[in-house]
């Protein structure tokens, strides 16, 4: 019988997947969590989306964005 | 935020690239070391270096701590300053520099002259900067730090290192937006004008209809049926034919044009319409009120000229603020005006500024917001009062003087609030006769409503019923209007809070598992370090812990059985210390991404032998894709870990000599050679006491490695492993017990007085030895170290599977 190559790999503590990164976690919420959420206002959920894909998710800018729209939706 | 979240989306994957190892470190003219010198890393895992006080030895890791992190966290403090980074007598004209190689033949290089300026040469892809997020050095001094801080403290630090700090930043922002949102809710008193819209409604529907209206049945959606309802009601009790089916408009339309023909008629209608237009222009006194203390709070702003130039320079402070963090700024010189100031005072200054800049900010946007909702109610105030001069002059007047409402006076104030205008050189300023303004005109209106009230007579009582009726239907048509406005706000702030709300509270489980698990990885190694460093305490279950969201991090473990999660309370200095060790070593395990490099700068100065033994078959066994340089002014320390990390590719050097401005740094001799040299130098008792310790050690190795059965004891020495050893290898491995070499060496070093003798090991005596027994000793060492040691090669041999081999390849079966 032929013998399996079996590739030798060392076994490497430090290598092993630990701790994943920030910007990996942040995107999985802000992608897959909330879209997942059928209780949620779609638009507020981009509003969201959309200032934390651009890097300018704070307090000031949801604050006015979250006006505009509902500005919009009344006028 | 913006460039940390957009600069890690590009670099996505990192996490998985190889990590950096040095290939050499160089110093010149740098801290404690005046001329060039270098460390070679080569190919190995790790540098140990020797120095004795004051040797200039942690002006390595300062070196490293400069260039990764561009700061020394000791020259951090006042009187300091970036020219103490140099050597006291280097030459003017010198540049002094750390040099750093690494393994892909890339070069770094951070100097500094003698006017303070940087200059920093590195490859394109500024492998700096992962450097500098990477926590590498631990040294004594800091092993507390991370174990003495608050639980917000740690939070904040195991932020900082973990990388993880816009997860809190991104819930603060979404706190503080629900927050935002619950407060403009409240501020548009939303509810009580719907229910005060609500009120007038069943007020003048039950006047239209002679019976009480039930509030519970004003519905917006279904105003059309409401008001539909109130108009068949009308023309059932005046027997009016009229077509439910058209629109509410045209149904009153169609009322008015058949029952009100005659022109007497026409103009007490129009008289009434123009009555009721007037009666809606209603000037709250709160408008007036609300002008005035807007108007005192932007003269309390703009009263001096300093808070102007604060506000209008906030953007600077900020700008100021994030330069000096990004740049580590730590010079005793204003960057601006290049005038002397001390670097805290500095900091503290733009802090200040920044503060009250932020705080003016606050008022001046208040004051914008207040001025927002005035406007609103003034644009409404003017729309009703020149749609009722048009009416007027359209239907009843033909000498109206039309006096147009315009805003432009409130939008210029705002455009010179918003720009920073001194209230003194502001254009317009009068908002305040607003009101006034308004009151005079609808004096005037008034006054011709009683002018032209006087000549039409009335009609019947019949057309004046069914004529008030058909006006407050059309008032209950526009507050239906109102009433829907209102709630369509009211719900998308109701959608939108509540939205918000529930993101909160996902995010805030979000942050709690990303954490927790972060925590309990590293909380995995930190148990696992601690326990081998401590195995024969009752502490069990070390580990770190993020109870409240926000609120901190906490040490916990059970100290013989009690969980504690205060450390400080039960453990020892030197535990606390070993704990600070354990933290950094299984931090730098999870959260390094771009190098593998460990600096540990006189991190055993607490620890006692055995514990050090620990550290090291942590260092040797946890960590064996890492590269280390460990500094050490303990000899014993030292000879330890060479000892214990020999034939584990592993370098030690030696600081020979410091003078001022000379420091000689060299590869440490091999054992043979050091017992060579005092050979030469005659020195009988160190040659007897190196020997003697030499071979405890080989010995001790060697047990350790054969497996050798022993007796339980708390420490070995040499005669009680000797016999137990020589009689494992007779029987147990590659050695052949009969040959001469095997017996007659064992007994030439049992009876040999200088490696053997106990008196000796223990309490040196004087001894006068002639170099021909000296040597004679040093050859029978020799001997016995080639028993274990390759033909071929002269590496180690050690115990494999089949037998025992050498990483040449040659094997040597029992």
């Amino acid at each position: 019988m032929k013998k399996k190559n079996r590739k030798k790999t060392r076994k490497s503590q430090s290598n092993k997947a630990t701790i994943q990164p920030c910007e990996k976690l942040l995107n999985n919420f802000f992608i897959v969590t909330l879209d997942k959420q059928n209780d949620l206002d779609q638009r507020t959920v981009k509003v969201l989306k959309n200032l934390y894909k651009k890097g300018q998710l704070n307090a000031d800018n949801i604050t006015k964005t979250l006006q505009e729209k509902r500005t919009k939706s009344y006028d | 935020m913006q460039t940390t979240l957009q600069r890690r989306y590009k670099k996505k994957g990192q996490s998985h690239m190889i990590k950096e190892s040095l290939k050499e470190i160089t110093l010149e003219g740098f801290r404690g070391i005046f001329n060039k010198n270098t460390l070679e890393f080569g190919n190995c895992r790790g540098i140990i270096l020797y120095g004795d006080n004051g040797t200039g030895k942690t002006s390595f890791s300062e070196g490293a701590e400069w260039l990764f992190y561009n700061r020394i966290e000791k020259l951090k403090r006042e009187g300091c300053s970036d020219a103490d980074l140099r050597h006291l007598k280097f030459p003017a004209s010198n540049e002094s520099y750390v040099e750093i190689k690494l393994t892909d033949g890339s070069i770094i290089t951070k100097s500094i002259n003698n006017d303070s300026k940087v200059i920093i040469k590195q490859p394109p892809n500024n492998p700096l900067e992962g450097f500098s997020r990477d926590n590498i050095i631990l040294s004594y001094t800091k092993l507390r730090d991370f174990v003495d801080q608050t639980k917000k403290q740690k939070l904040v630090s195991f932020l900082k290192v973990s990388g993880y700090g816009d997860i809190p930043t991104i819930r603060d922002a979404l706190q503080r937006s629900l927050g935002k949102i619950e407060q403009e809710i409240q501020k548009a008193v939303l509810e009580s004008q719907i229910e005060g819209i609500k009120d007038q409604i069943v007020d003048k529907a039950g006047s239209v209809l002679g019976e009480k209206v039930e509030k519970e049945s004003i519905n917006p959606d279904h105003s059309v049926n409401f008001i539909k309802n109130l108009l068949k009601n009308l023309s059932e009790k005046h027997k009016l034919e009229i077509d439910l089916t058209n629109k509410t408009t045209d149904i009153i339309k169609e009322i008015e044009n058949t029952l009100f023909k005659g022109e007497e008629v026409k103009d007490f209608l129009q008289l009434e319409e123009f009555q009721r237009l007037i009666k809606n222009i209603k000037v709250d006194k709160k408008l007036s009120e609300r002008i005035n203390k807007v108007q005192t709070e932007v003269q309390r702003l703009f009263k001096d000229k300093d808070k102007i130039e604060t506000l209008s320079f906030g953007a600077f402070y900020r700008t100021g603020k994030e330069l000096f963090e990004k740049f580590n700024y730590s010079k005793d010189i204003c960057p601006f005006c290049d005038q002397a100031i001390a670097n805290d005072e500095l900091r503290e200054l733009i802090d200040n500024k920044l503060r009250l800049s932020s705080n003016l900010e606050k008022d001046k946007k208040q004051i914008l917001d207040d001025l927002e909702v005035i406007y609103q109610d003034m644009r409404i105030i003017a729309q009703k009062v020149n749609s009722t001069q048009d009416y007027y002059k359209n239907n009843l007047g033909k000498s109206l003087t039309f006096q147009d409402i315009n805003l432009d006076a409130i939008t210029s104030y705002k455009h010179d609030i918003v720009h920073l205008i001194l209230p003194q050189e502001m254009t317009t300023k009068q908002i305040s006769n607003f009101p006034v303004k308004i009151n005079d005109i609808l004096q005037q209106l008034l006054k011709l409503y009683m002018g032209q009230a006087k000549n039409v007579g009335k009609p019947s009582s019949k057309i004046n019923e069914i004529s008030e009726s058909i006006g407050k239907i059309k008032d209950i048509e526009l507050l239906f209007s109102q009433l829907k406005k209102r709630s369509v706000i009211k719900m998308e702030f109701e959608t939108q809070r509540q939205t918000l709300k529930r993101v909160l509270s996902l995010y805030e489980q979000f942050e709690k598992d990303s954490m927790d698990s972060v925590l309990r990885a590293m909380s995995n190694d930190l148990n696992n370090f601690y326990k081998i460093l401590h195995k024969h305490d009752n502490h069990e279950d070390v580990r770190l812990d993020f109870s409240d969201i926000g609120r901190g991090i906490t040490f916990k473990l059970s100290f013989h059985g009690q969980e504690v999660d205060q450390p400080i309370k039960y453990l020892s200095d030197s535990h606390l210390n070993s704990l600070g060790l354990c933290f950094f070593l299984a931090s730098v395990r999870h959260l390094n991404k771009t190098t593998n490099l460990i600096i540990l700068d006189d991190v055993v100065n607490s620890i006692d032998a055995n514990h050090r033994r620990q550290l090291i078959e942590i260092i040797r066994d946890h960590f064996v894709d890492y590269q280390f340089l460990i500094l050490t002014h303990d000899r014993t320390w030292f000879e330890m870990l060479i000892q214990q990390l020999e034939g584990l590719s592993w370098k030690s050097y030696e600081i020979m000599s410091w003078k001022l401005e000379s420091v000689i740094i060299e590869p440490t001799k091999d054992k043979i050679e050091k017992v060579e040299s005092l050979i030469n130098g005659s020195n009988g008792e160190g040659v007897a006491q190196h020997l003697r310790i030499y071979l405890e050690q080989e010995v001790k190795r060697l047990c350790k490695m054969f497996h050798v059965p022993l007796k339980y004891q708390d420490n070995y020495r040499l005669e009680d492993l000797w016999q137990p050893l020589k009689n494992y290898l007779k029987s147990n491995t590659y050695i052949d017990p009969g040959s001469g070499s095997f017996k007659g060496l064992f007994n030439d070093i049992q009876t040999n007085r200088y490696l053997f003798n106990l008196d000796l090991h223990s309490t040196p005596q004087k001894l006068t030895i002639n170099k021909g027994d000296m040597q004679y000793a040093l050859d029978k060492y020799k001997d016995f170290l080639s028993l274990f040691r390759c033909r071929k090669c002269t590496k180690a041999i050690k115990p494999n599977k089949k037998g025992y081999s050498c990483s040449c390849g040659e094997q040597f079966s029992a």
